[in-house]
């Protein structure tokens, strides 16, 4: 469309009759509104530099755009600015005066001037790649920035990966579209300026070197970016663990720590809740850290029994020892072996009075054998009344049906043993 | 350093009896709670000498070859390892093994660090629960080179050696010694006094039981410890150093 204006040998002209025709062709209403709107913007280098020079948004755009035009200038001014001004605070926005327009238009004037008296003997080709280019950078970004301030700052972790979906992949489309005919544009420009072969690969070389160049400068921060994103994402996961942390210490730990702190004087409920407790965080603890015997269910020997433990340990204010070696499935007589634990566990804690218990049960080849074992007061086995149906039935009648056998020792001041034996 | 010999001697006799006076045992004291150090130190401190404390790897390994106490007491977990790394660096010869004994401490009740301190070279282990006069007592026995076994301990151990049931520790724990057929089983008597520990019976206890005196129950433990602590590579080595050094 505007390659016919470069046979031109007047740089500024060429580039000049480009920015007249071909910005507003191209880029259509939108484009005024883009480069007029503070919203838009690529590096906000522009708002920032208007509104430190009271300048309208449009002047200062359309300035840099020219500059950028002129032998890329422009590109140059910006992203010096860029980095001058990065991090500093933005002023506050000023309503534009028609001096500081008008000194920015004069401004950009005479830089243009400058920049053409110098490049007049650089090749147009050259200049038009790097417009292209200019364009390239500048185009797609509004829609880009526009995505990123629907949202607030901290979903900027999000912004390469999974986005509000249609918006972006329209956006990126657009990208690649619009890169793709800036592409095919500028290198048919470069066909068609070129006088020879040899011009061609001037060009091209050029062009070439512009682009390392850019990549030479911009890579360190893009990664740094890429690599400040990572950081900030393993740094929120780190905080939601934390949180998770503090609210569980915060339900059990803490509570119980006011619980023990009240009772302090009754320690055998001190001891128990401790207990508890500490139950509870080994639990939780290795909950998350393995999913070894989480698994195992409450359908084998060992963790039946050490919920029983708990159970009745937080029943009878007792400290329940529970040791188990090996384990098997809960056939019927390992149930009926498990309750006859209960009751002896029971027993121990309601009047054995004792402030240990321990329950040990073994698994070995096919006998499944439990000792629940107090230092209590104990009880001279012949003396136990007729109606006291918890030794004779919960015990022993139960572990007979299961072809079991007991055996109860206990002496008075020294406390009891029930050993319950069943194979499965 | 300064007093090589006396405890040596009192050897036999506080075995037999817990109670016997004999010279103060020097006891350092690792753990990074520095709070629960405190605890165990005033728990502990009108019955033994405790010469030093440390809350890491590092400062404890120095600490205890510079004192060469008689009883170091070492938690399990500590900021940057396991006291295990502790026993096993001092035990490269920097202490002597027959005169510093190692007694494991520890909060944590899983059987892959209780058996890894044990394993290092420690007499045994306690878990924090334990009452002052408790520690008292376990401190003298193990400096009196007995092992010692809390409930906990024998029913970790019987899960691991004995071949035939299922095992809580991860196979790569238990895959190294498997091996070894020694170390793989224990004898039927060893057996039956790691059960009976399990199942909360004393020593005494265990004696009367089994009609053995206690002095062989303890024979029994410190075998048990032996088979435990051979089973590990570093313990290995040790041990033939020690021997050949002998």
């Amino acid at each position: 469309m505007v390659i016919g204006d470069i046979t031109d040998d007047n740089g500024w002209m060429s580039t000049h009759s480009a920015s007249e025709h071909s910005t507003p062709r191209h880029r259509g209403a939108s484009a005024a509104g883009y480069l007029a709107s503070p919203q838009h913007r690529v590096l906000g280098v522009g708002d920032d530099l208007s509104r430190r020079l009271g300048a309208d948004h449009l002047v200062v755009r359309v300035g840099l755009i020219l500059l950028g035009l002129a032998g890329g200038a422009g590109i140059g001014i910006y992203f010096a600015c860029w980095v001058l001004l990065k991090g500093r605070n933005r002023p506050s926005a000023k309503q534009p005066t028609f001096t500081a327009n008008l000194g920015v238009a004069l401004a950009t004037a005479s830089a243009l001037a400058v920049v053409t008296t110098v490049t007049t003997g650089l090749p147009d080709a050259l200049l038009w790649s790097v417009t292209f280019m200019a364009f390239g950078l500048i185009l797609p970004s509004p829609l880009l920035v526009a995505n990123k301030t629907n949202g607030n700052d901290s979903d900027r972790g999000n912004g390469l990966g999974n986005g509000d979906g249609t918006q972006r992949r329209r956006a990126t489309l657009f990208r690649v579209g619009s890169g793709s005919v800036f592409v095919i544009v500028g290198l048919s420009t470069l066909l068609a300026s070129s006088q020879g072969v040899d011009q061609l690969w001037r060009s091209m070389l050029a062009a070439v070197v512009v682009v390392g160049g850019l990549a030479m400068v911009f890579a360190p921060w893009w990664t740094q970016a890429l690599a400040d994103l990572d950081a900030e994402r393993a740094e929120r996961i780190r905080a939601e663990e934390r949180s998770d942390l503090a609210a569980h210490l915060h339900d059990s730990v803490l509570q119980t720590l006011n619980l023990i702190q009240n009772r302090a004087n009754e320690p055998q409920v001190t001891a128990v809740l401790a207990r508890q407790q500490e139950r509870e965080l080994r639990q939780w603890l290795q909950g998350t850290t393995s999913t070894n015997g989480a698994h195992e269910g409450d359908d084998t020997l060992r963790p039946t029994l050490e919920n029983l433990a708990a159970e009745i340990e937080t029943q009878y204010l007792s400290v329940i020892e529970c040791i188990v070696v090996g384990d098997v499935e809960l056939t019927p007589p390992v149930i009926a072996l498990v309750g006859a634990t209960r009751e002896a566990l029971v027993n121990a804690g309601k009047f054995a009075d004792s402030p240990l218990i321990s329950l040990y049960a073994e698994v070995d080849d096919n006998l499944v054998r439990a000792f629940v074992r107090d230092r209590g007061r104990g009880f001279d086995p012949a003396t136990v009344p007729e109606d006291r149906q918890g030794i004779r039935s919960s015990i022993h009648g139960r572990i007979e049906r299961a072809n079991g056998s007991t055996i109860i020792t206990s002496t008075p001041g020294q406390g009891t043993e029930v050993r319950i034996e069943v194979s499965v | 350093m300064t007093t090589p010999s006396p405890n040596n001697n009192g050897l036999d006799d506080t075995a037999q009896n817990g109670e016997a006076k004999h010279p103060q045992l020097r006891v350092v004291v690792v753990d990074d709670h520095s709070l629960f150090r405190r605890g165990v130190i005033d728990a502990i401190k009108d019955k033994v000498n405790v010469v030093g404390e440390a809350d890491d790897i590092k400062s404890g390994i120095d600490v205890i070859r510079q004192h060469q106490p008689d009883v170091a007491i070492i938690d399990v977990q500590l900021p940057s390892g396991s006291g295990a790394r502790i026993i096993e660096a001092l035990l490269q010869g920097s202490v002597d093994p027959e005169r510093t004994r190692f007694l494991g401490l520890s909060v944590s009740e899983e059987p892959t660090d209780v058996l890894e301190l044990v394993r290092s070279g420690a007499r045994g282990y306690v878990t924090k629960r334990i009452q002052g006069d408790d520690l008292v007592a376990t401190i003298e026995q193990v400096a009196a080179g007995n092992a010692v076994f809390s409930p906990r301990l024998a029913g970790v151990v019987l899960n691991e050696l004995s071949g035939k049931t299922t095992t809580t520790v991860p196979a790569s724990s238990g895959a190294a010694e498997s091996d070894d057929p020694e170390m793989q089983s224990l004898s039927p008597r060893e057996r039956e006094v790691l059960q009976l520990l399990a199942r909360g019976y004393t020593y005494k206890e265990i004696g009367v039981e089994l009609h053995i005196s206690a002095r062989t129950v303890e024979s029994h433990t410190s075998s048990v410890l032996r088979k435990l602590q051979l089973s590990n590579r570093h313990a290995l080595t040790h041990w033939a150093v020690r021997h050949n050094m002998i």
